[in-house]
């Protein structure tokens, strides 16, 4: 296990299509929440690998609402029970109106070295409808900030399919992002839960959305887009300049075993339990607290299980799945039973083998769940 | 059973649905003690579950009680529950023919409905003594006076003594009772003559097999009576003779003028049919009873396994619900598009919805079934003449001198109010008016000569919202006639899907295929590739629709990596495949094929 995720479920604000667990807590609770990760990281410290983690992710909420001093505690419980490798990546998701220069110059001492800014859209009426606490200068800022400070790997998400959202303006968000001196773009097509205020009123009627022909049209266009502009894709939802591709979410596609603490967070141990922790706070302290596992969902995969991710993870890559190895593993004939549905996401241009690795092409990535269903 | 003849009264109930048929046998059963109230699951003669849902009664069944009647004698009274369903109807004449009196149950609100009204006259048919009694007068807009009128208005019954009943509070059936015993003749016949005895239903047992129901006419059967089947010809040892309780309980012998069943190890209920006649197979009656048919199917449809394999899961399921059912009949039928299945046919709609559900819920069969249709007659040029059930058996256009479609004769009772959208519906249906008659000063009895295909198409529901629920209907078969019908076929992209033509009528034809193809064009989900959608008669394309390319499905998000989200995902989007038939390229949900059934709605 050499990968690591923390959730850090703190947000000023709950963006209007935010269903990820977050809470505006107290500095008490805060620290009450850090003392159970350093707990729940000591849970785990017979999985400390022989060569200390690659990567540590702090996803939130809104991880760059912890002091510089929060994240210098977790770092060092993290490396004492875990250990570090020699070059890391850790990076920290950031809201870009919650940091300042001195908070960036200080977490990148703490050897931060990649931050993730929610930037959404260049638009500040989208920003604003989307209950953003940040207006669009600001992530501006929040960059050049960043680069001075230090950091030479800044991701900034982005995100279509907003109420009312123009074609003219997605090509405006993705042509300002990719003017920044940033090294990677993630971007992501809006998906309601009902559970959110959007989803509510997208519910009642009341939410205007981009058709899904529209929706299609943004994706591809920020692929082409983005590969022109020197960020090719290397994942569905991803682009990086050179070699700046996310380590840390690239394990998940590879299957590498990672552990999430924290709430709602997701671990694949020993290669074949997938655990999700408890969402609840209360629940997951206490679990914690009893030296317990804070696992609210357990699940030990079977062969074919195993088998169905190795299948499907590796296609969300632009590298694809290696067909040779894969067959070596399980049997030409998993691929000859297919024979039928393969040919026809060939026929439709969903699917490409070259040099033997099996690939999504550009409409295949839209329509990824479909091919993903025919294959498994 | 030795009981005098004198003291013995068989009779049943008819009503139209919902007027409380089901609720007045209870209380006759709690009040003659043949059930104590805390055994009584609520109206115990419905007990199958679906009835219970429906709040219909399907099969038939008989109950055996004791009444102490005022005048200080002690009666065997039979209750023989009837169908209150128009599919049903042969059955319903069947169990009248098995009585001497009949309780004719009228909702004193409702007043009398087509239901009513056929059923009364099969009972005057069959020479009962008919009962009048008012149900429901606890409701705050009861009329039992108008009622009053409209029995004597429209059935011709002097309705002066009618008897106001509560089923649901008990009041008046005590009355109910006393005019059983003393207004209903007694049966007659000759116990000691060569056995004739009437089978008005039966039901099939897992370890006595086929039972049927008796009315003894006259003779007597005991166990160890040697017994033909005068329709089937098929003869057996009686092992058991008995009565309903309602439980089933052994007697010694059954004679003219008792009501109870026999068992004989029979295999299928096919050998019982209702309305045939059970004679002593040693001493035969010389004619059997009169009226004996078979049970005609009037509505067809294709009933296929969802998935291919469960081809012989379908077959048994059928094999063994058809022990039950002696009115369903099915054979095997190939579709290109559906693969290998079974052309059944059934009495009506209901009959057929509740047999699919039966198929469905008892058997755990995921099915499609094609839309119903009626058997047509095809004259062709060279002299043949075919019956079609099935619309992709139609020979070619030029091949087919004519066709006959079945018409039913159609009656509608109804608020006058609605007179206008009747004819409106009626109108579109193709109907042919042929009378109308005022049965109060408020209501209309309606008769039509109909198409049957017509009927079957949601006009039953058409006709309930088009008159808030107040018309109903009854219609019986009136006949082939001439009619000039085509064949409409569906192409999804190119292709013929055999499972979806339909036979329509010439002048409805460009509007049927332009309903069809929008309504498939909903129901198709957008696939990987354009779906065209044509409708076709013969090589002439009439309609045309098409289903744009899917073009994005996708989750991007992947929250801390949750994989196992993903996963199930996948699976729930793989499952969701599995509810669609693969037609070439393109699949087509189950519910596309009985779209046809539901063309006018929006």
């Amino acid at each position: 296990m050499r990968f690591l995720y923390v959730h850090i479920p703190f947000c000023v604000e709950k963006c209007h299509y935010c269903d990820f667990v977050s809470y505006d807590a107290s500095l008490e609770q805060r620290e009450t929440y850090l003392q159970s990760l350093i707990k729940e990281a000591a849970l785990h410290r017979e999985d400390k690998p022989e060569d200390g983690l690659l990567t540590i992710y702090f996803g939130g909420g809104t991880p760059s609402l912890l002091t510089a001093a929060h994240l210098e505690m977790l770092l060092e419980a993290f490396q004492r029970n875990f250990g570090f490798a020699k070059r890391m990546e850790i990076t920290l998701e950031a809201n870009p109106e919650t940091v300042s220069l001195r908070y960036l110059k200080n977490i990148r001492g703490l050897d931060i070295n990649r931050l993730s800014l929610g930037g959404q859209a260049f638009q500040d009426h989208h920003l604003k409808a989307m209950g953003r606490i940040h207006k669009s200068e600001d992530i501006t800022a929040a960059v050049e900030m960043a680069r001075e400070a230090g950091f030479d790997n800044i991701n900034v998400d982005l995100m279509y399919g907003l109420p009312h959202q123009t074609m003219a303006e997605w090509q405006e968000s993705l042509e300002r992002a990719t003017q920044l001196p940033i090294t990677h773009i993630s971007t992501y097509g809006l998906k309601l839960s009902p559970a959110t205020l959007w989803g509510r009123w997208q519910e009642e009627g009341k939410l205007t959305l981009p058709e899904d022909d529209l929706n299609a049209d943004m994706q591809l266009y920020a692929m082409e887009y983005l590969e022109k502009a020197g960020f090719p894709r290397y994942e569905i939802a991803n682009f990086a300049k050179g070699s700046y591709a996310c380590r840390h979410n690239t394990a998940y596609w590879l299957r590498k075993d990672y552990l999430g603490l924290g709430l709602n967070a997701s671990s694949l141990l020993y290669g074949n339990l997938r655990t999700k922790n408890e969402k609840d706070f209360e629940k997951y302290r206490s679990k914690v607290a009893g030296r317990e596992y804070p696992w609210a969902e357990k699940e030990v995969l079977s062969d074919e299980q195993i088998r169905e991710e190795e299948l499907f993870l590796p296609l969300r890559l632009i590298w694809g799945l290696d067909t040779a190895a894969f067959a070596e593993k399980y049997g030409v004939e998993y691929f000859t039973q297919k024979k039928g549905q393969m040919v026809k996401l060939f026929d439709a241009g969903l699917l490409t083998v070259e040099e033997g690795q099996l690939k999504l092409t550009d409409k295949g990535v839209l329509l990824n769940n479909e091919v993903l269903a025919a294959l498994i | 059973m030795t009981e005098k003849m004198e003291n013995i009264r068989n009779f049943c109930i008819i009503a139209h649905i919902d007027h409380g048929k089901s609720t007045l046998a209870d209380r006759i059963l709690e009040m003659t003690g043949a059930i104590a109230q805390r055994d009584m699951e609520q109206q115990l003669l419905d007990n199958m579950e679906l009835e219970r849902e429906r709040g219909i009664t399907i099969k038939l069944q008989a109950v055996h009680m004791t009444y102490e009647a005022q005048n200080g004698k002690s009666y065997t009274l039979n209750l023989i529950d009837t169908p209150g369903h128009v599919d049903f109807n042969y059955e319903v004449s069947r169990s009248l023919a098995a009585c001497e009196g009949a309780l004719l149950v009228v909702d004193a609100v409702q007043g009398i409905e087509a239901q009513t009204l056929a059923n009364a006259y099969l009972a005057v048919e069959n020479d009962l003594e008919l009962i009048p009694v008012i149900n429901k007068i606890d409701l705050p807009n009861a009329d039992p006076d108008n009622v009053k009128e409209q029995i004597e208005e429209v059935l011709g019954i002097d309705a002066s003594e009618a008897l106001l009943v509560s089923a649901k509070t008990g009041v008046g059936v005590e009355a109910v009772l006393e005019a059983v015993v003393n207004q209903i003749p007694p049966p007659t016949g000759d116990r000691d003559g060569r056995l004739q005895a009437l089978i008005f239903d039966s039901h099939f047992d897992s370890y006595k097999g086929a039972i049927p129901y008796l009315r003894g006419i006259n003779g007597e059967v005991r166990k160890g009576s040697n017994v033909t089947f005068m329709g089937t010809k098929k003869t057996c040892d009686v092992t058991e003779v008995g009565i309903f309780t309602p439980q089933m309980k052994p007697v010694d012998c059954l004679t003219a003028g008792d009501v109870g069943y026999i068992a004989a190890s029979i295999k299928n209920v096919k050998d019982t049919q209702v309305g045939d006649t059970v004679t002593d197979a040693d001493r035969p009656a010389v004619l059997p009873l009169p009226g004996y048919r078979r049970a005609m199917p009037m509505v067809y449809c294709g009933i296929y396994p969802m998935e291919n394999s469960d081809y012989d899961n379908l077959k048994d399921a059928l094999e063994k619900l058809v022990l039950n059912d002696s009115a369903l009949i099915y054979e095997p039928e190939t579709s290109a598009a559906l693969g290998f299945g079974f052309r059944c046919g059934f009495l009506g709609l209901l009959h057929m919805e509740i047999f699919e559900e039966r198929l469905e819920r008892e058997y755990n069969l995921d099915l499609i079934t094609t839309a119903p249709s009626v058997d047509y007659m095809v004259y062709q040029v060279n002299g043949e003449i075919q019956h079609i059930s099935n619309p992709s058996d139609m020979p070619e256009i030029q091949k087919i001198e004519r066709l006959e479609e079945p018409f039913v004769k159609a009656t509608i009772m109804s608020p006058k109010d609605y007179i206008g959208s009747i004819m409106e519906l009626v109108q579109e249906r193709r109907g042919i008016f042929k009378n109308m008659e005022y049965i109060s000063v408020t209501r209309v009895m309606l008769t039509y000569d109909l198409p049957l295909s017509e009927v079957i198409f949601d006009f039953f529901d058409q006709l309930k919202s088009r008159t808030r629920g107040y018309a109903s209907l009854d219609y019986e078969f009136a006949g082939y006639r001439d009619s000039d019908l085509v064949k409409l076929d569906v192409l999804v992209n190119g292709d013929i899907v055999d499972a979806l033509s339909i036979i329509v009528h010439k002048e409805n034809s460009y509007r049927r295929g332009r309903q069809l193809t929008e309504k498939l064009r909903k129901l198709i989900p957008r696939q990987l590739f354009e779906v065209t959608i044509q409708a076709a008669i013969g090589n002439k394309i009439i309609a045309r629709e098409s289903v744009k390319a899917l073009r994005k499905n996708v989750i991007e998000k992947c929250y801390g990596g949750d994989i196992s989200r993903k996963r199930k995902l996948l699976e729930k989007q793989k499952e969701g495949k599995k509810r669609m038939k693969q037609m070439g390229n393109v699949e087509i949900p189950q519910e596309a094929f009985m779209a046809v059934l539901r063309l006018d709605e929006s």
